[in-house]
């Protein structure tokens, strides 16, 4: 299995906050691959960074082997995203929203049109076409973003905390269009603080913490990691290693770029 | 009382914290305050003077109690919404065991306080008048106490009705509210036109409070009936007060956001933008996104034009529009008419694209994501929204150019050079402030540092054209010679555009989310 996504070394820090130190990931062609970390454990930026909505201070990325530095835009064309907190032009009407979304990734209209049926249909928005985004409630604001993000079928579908705030039975739908995915051959890479649900939809995942890989690996692997027992939840399993980390620095951390206080030193770093 | 005290202490905290949170709120503030000083000053030195030179005031009782009483009819207005409480007191305040009543009287003395800064004008001017007229004691009780007993008849009349519209929830307190702020019409109406009742000549209380107070001004006590009649309006509003403070009004109250006067900070700019896409949107819905358009430049063109009729920012610019037109055909017949115009031409196309690029900005800056993360070049966008706003703040001057040139017969090249490069250099100059101050270390800048610095850019890259106009006025260029002239100013106002627009694209890469 080739890998869709690799992050190498990569550092951020906001200000005198260290986000990312030292960041290693790589995620899988194919898999559902779930990013789990404390609040603050630098889930967000690490998906900001691959997104290009920030900039990482140092490290290497590679988005379906092609490297983001060389080509800022075009590698986007193969990613779908929905943010956390998601904002959405609200002067848009749902079906508008997904057009733009079509649009601006350049799909071709007879797929726009297609599509349009079948995600509002999947996500059960079909009633809510001509509504504007404006009077959604914030589930079905995220079901938009989730039928705007697919519109182009993409390679990589990236989402950000993407169950919060979604009824059961849109989250079961969603679930399930994740799998299907998956067995296209498509990638899902989502960030969640919910352990129970990354235990339940990803094939693999990351604990990241202090802004680094702590442990990757399905569920069995990350038990023998952390030596817990064998039928440890992926919670225990996650309390153990956070526990390890928080007692034993990384080697990484000697490495952490400094930030020079001062009046004029105040963003400038120093390696 | 110690409840009361703390959730006063709590709701004053609210409303000044979200002042004191953004220093342009401050400066906001600042402005108003010392703005409002000199006219302060300025009324009361009007009224010292007519009082000096022997014009009895009572003469203007009319107009003055036909001026209040429509500023209560104003003010009853809102009690058709019901009552309303923030968001925040309906989560934190009533759930708490504190009375109805309680919570009313602190939000009474809340808003007293907050509004005696709006109040501090007229503060200044009461002071000026009873200094200036060396009144007595008594005037000088007379005009305050008369006034403040006013404040409270307003203020618990606006409450008990909104307090009983939540409550009863049926036609009869509607119509009683509709047949007061009519009366209150009326007095306003009386002056303008003939009716057969001498609306001023009755016991307003807006009538009784002008009488006190233009009285006491000349040193005249006021008569007994008309201080009389001022307190039993007061009593009687505050026995409604007090009744209505009886009801549960915490589960009668309509949630509203939380807006703080003069707070100016980002999510106030989204409740408001909020409710004008509610608004607009009824009438803009008509002009929809669709996959009609051939080309991306076409189609995101037009995503933008949604987007400004629905947020109302077409609106603001036909209004734009519309005070200038009106100023053109009052100018009409004066001399100094066409060069006002033109000038006046020139700043509105240079005003639109910095209102348009600042509502830009607030409405699209926490969407921008879409843009950015779908592999489309951002300088494509930005393209489509310049051309847009350009467009914009070119067409509807420039028929207007057009128009009054024909109908002045006069000759429309110099205005039509001004127009055009005031909206195509405005337009760039704008956006391209709005996008570096998208950039990380930037983003903070408060939007309206932001704005001035946008209009600023645009002002002298804008100098060149009205260098040009100012010289072709005085130097009463023959047409021709104003062509030939104009021929530069264009070449440098599109190399502009060109420049920015190439710049907004490059520097877009540089923008953090």
């Amino acid at each position: 299995m080739s890998e869709i996504l690799k992050l190498t070394d990569v550092w951020k820090a906001y200000d005198d906050v260290q986000a990312l130190s030292g960041l290693d990931l790589e995620v899988r062609r194919g898999e559902i691959f779930g990013l789990v970390g404390p609040n603050g454990a630098g889930k967000t930026t690490c998906i900001k960074i691959v997104l290009g909505l920030l900039r990482m201070d140092r490290g290497a990325i590679l988005v379906n082997n092609v490297d983001p530095a060389q080509s800022p835009y075009e590698y986007k064309r193969s990613i779908g995203y929905v943010p956390e907190s998601v904002a959405l032009p609200d002067y848009l009407t749902v079906e508008e929203l997904v057009i733009y979304s079509g649009r601006i990734r350049s799909v071709p209209n007879e797929l726009i049109k297609q599509r349009i049926d079948e995600y509002l249909r999947v996500f059960d928005l079909t009633d809510k076409r001509k509504t504007l985004i404006l009077q959604l409630s914030r589930g079905m604001r995220q079901k938009a973003a989730m039928a705007s993000a697919l519109i182009h079928d993409p390679d990589l579908l990236i989402l950000d905390e993407p169950l919060v705030g979604i009824d059961p039975a849109g989250q079961h739908a969603i679930k399930e269009m994740f799998n299907a995915r998956a067995r296209d051959g498509k990638t899902i890479f989502l960030s969640t603080h919910m352990l129970d649900t990354a235990e339940r939809m990803c094939n693999r995942v990351a604990i990241i913490h202090r802004g680094r890989n702590v442990a990757t690996g399905d569920l069995n692997q990350l038990r023998s990691l952390s030596a817990t027992k064998e039928n440890a939840t992926l919670e225990e399993v996650f309390l153990k290693l956070t526990e390890e980390t928080e007692k034993a620095p990384s080697e990484k951390a000697d490495e952490q770029p400094k930030v020079r206080r001062g009046l004029f030193g105040a963003f400038r770093r120093t390696q | 009382m110690g409840v009361a005290r703390d959730l006063l202490a709590f709701k004053l905290k609210v409303l000044l914290g979200a002042i004191k949170s953004s220093k342009a709120s401050m400066v906001l503030i600042a402005v108003y305050v010392v703005g409002m000083l000199p006219s302060g000053v300025g009324m009361s030195m009007s009224v010292v003077n007519l009082v000096n030179a022997g014009i009895d005031p009572t003469a203007y009782v009319n107009q003055l109690a036909a001026l209040l009483s429509s500023v209560i009819a104003l003010l009853l207005l809102s009690a058709y919404r019901g009552y309303v409480a923030y968001e925040y007191e309906q989560t934190l305040l009533f759930t708490a065991p504190i009375p109805p009543r309680t919570y009313l009287a602190v939000s009474l003395l809340t808003d007293l306080t907050v509004f005696s800064v709006f109040l501090l004008p007229l503060g200044i001017f009461l002071v000026m008048i009873v200094a200036s007229l060396q009144l007595s004691i008594i005037s000088t009780i007379m005009i305050v106490g008369g006034f403040m007993l006013f404040l409270f008849f307003v203020y618990f009349t606006k409450t008990s009705f909104a307090v009983l519209e939540a409550h009863r929830q049926d036609s009869l307190v509607k119509t009683a509210l509709t047949a007061i702020i009519l009366l209150l019409i009326f007095p306003a109406v009386s002056l303008a036109l003939p009716l057969p009742i001498g609306y001023v000549q009755l016991p307003y209380p807006s009538t009784l409070l002008a009488e006190i107070m233009l009285s006491s001004v000349c040193g005249i006590t006021p008569n007994v009936t008309v201080i009389l009649g001022i307190v039993v309006y007061f009593l009687a509003s505050f026995a409604a007060f007090f009744y209505c403070s009886k009801l549960n009004l915490f589960q009668l109250a309509k949630p509203v956001p939380f807006v703080s006067p003069f707070d100016t900070s980002m999510r106030v700019q989204t409740i408001k933008t909020g409710k004008n896409i509610q608004f607009f949107s009824r009438y803009g819905i008509k002009a929809s996104l669709s996959l009609d358009s051939k080309s991306l430049r076409t189609f995101l063109m037009k995503k933008e034009l949604v987007r400004i009729t629905r947020d109302g920012s077409l609106f603001m610019v036909f209004m734009f529009y519309a005070i200038l037109l009106i100023i053109s055909t009052a100018m009409r017949q004066s001399e100094a008419a066409f060069p006002m115009w033109m000038f006046l031409l020139a700043f509105y196309s240079f005003m639109v694209p910095a209102m348009l690029t600042s509502n830009w900005r607030m409405v699209e800056l926490d969407n921008l994501w879409m843009p950015l993360t779908s592999g489309l070049s951002f300088g494509q966008v930005a393209k489509a929204v310049l051309y847009d706003f350009a467009l914009l703040a070119f067409a509807v001057p420039a028929a207007i150019t057009v128009i009054l040139s024909a109908a002045n017969g006069a000759d429309p090249v110099v205005p039509l050079v001004l127009v055009t490069s005031a909206s195509i250099i405005g337009s760039a100059a704008n956006l391209y402030t709005m996008v570096v101050f998208l950039t990380r270390k930037r983003r903070a800048t408060p939007a309206l540092m932001i704005n001035y610095a946008a209009m600023f850019l645009s002002g002298l890259l804008i100098a060149p054209a009205y260098i040009y106009a100012i010289f072709a006025m005085l130097l009463r260029l023959d047409i021709m010679t104003e062509i030939v002239a104009a021929i530069p100013v264009l070449i440098y106002s599109a190399a502009v555009f060109w420049f920015l627009s190439r710049q907004i694209e490059k520097d877009a890469l540089n923008i953090e989310l």
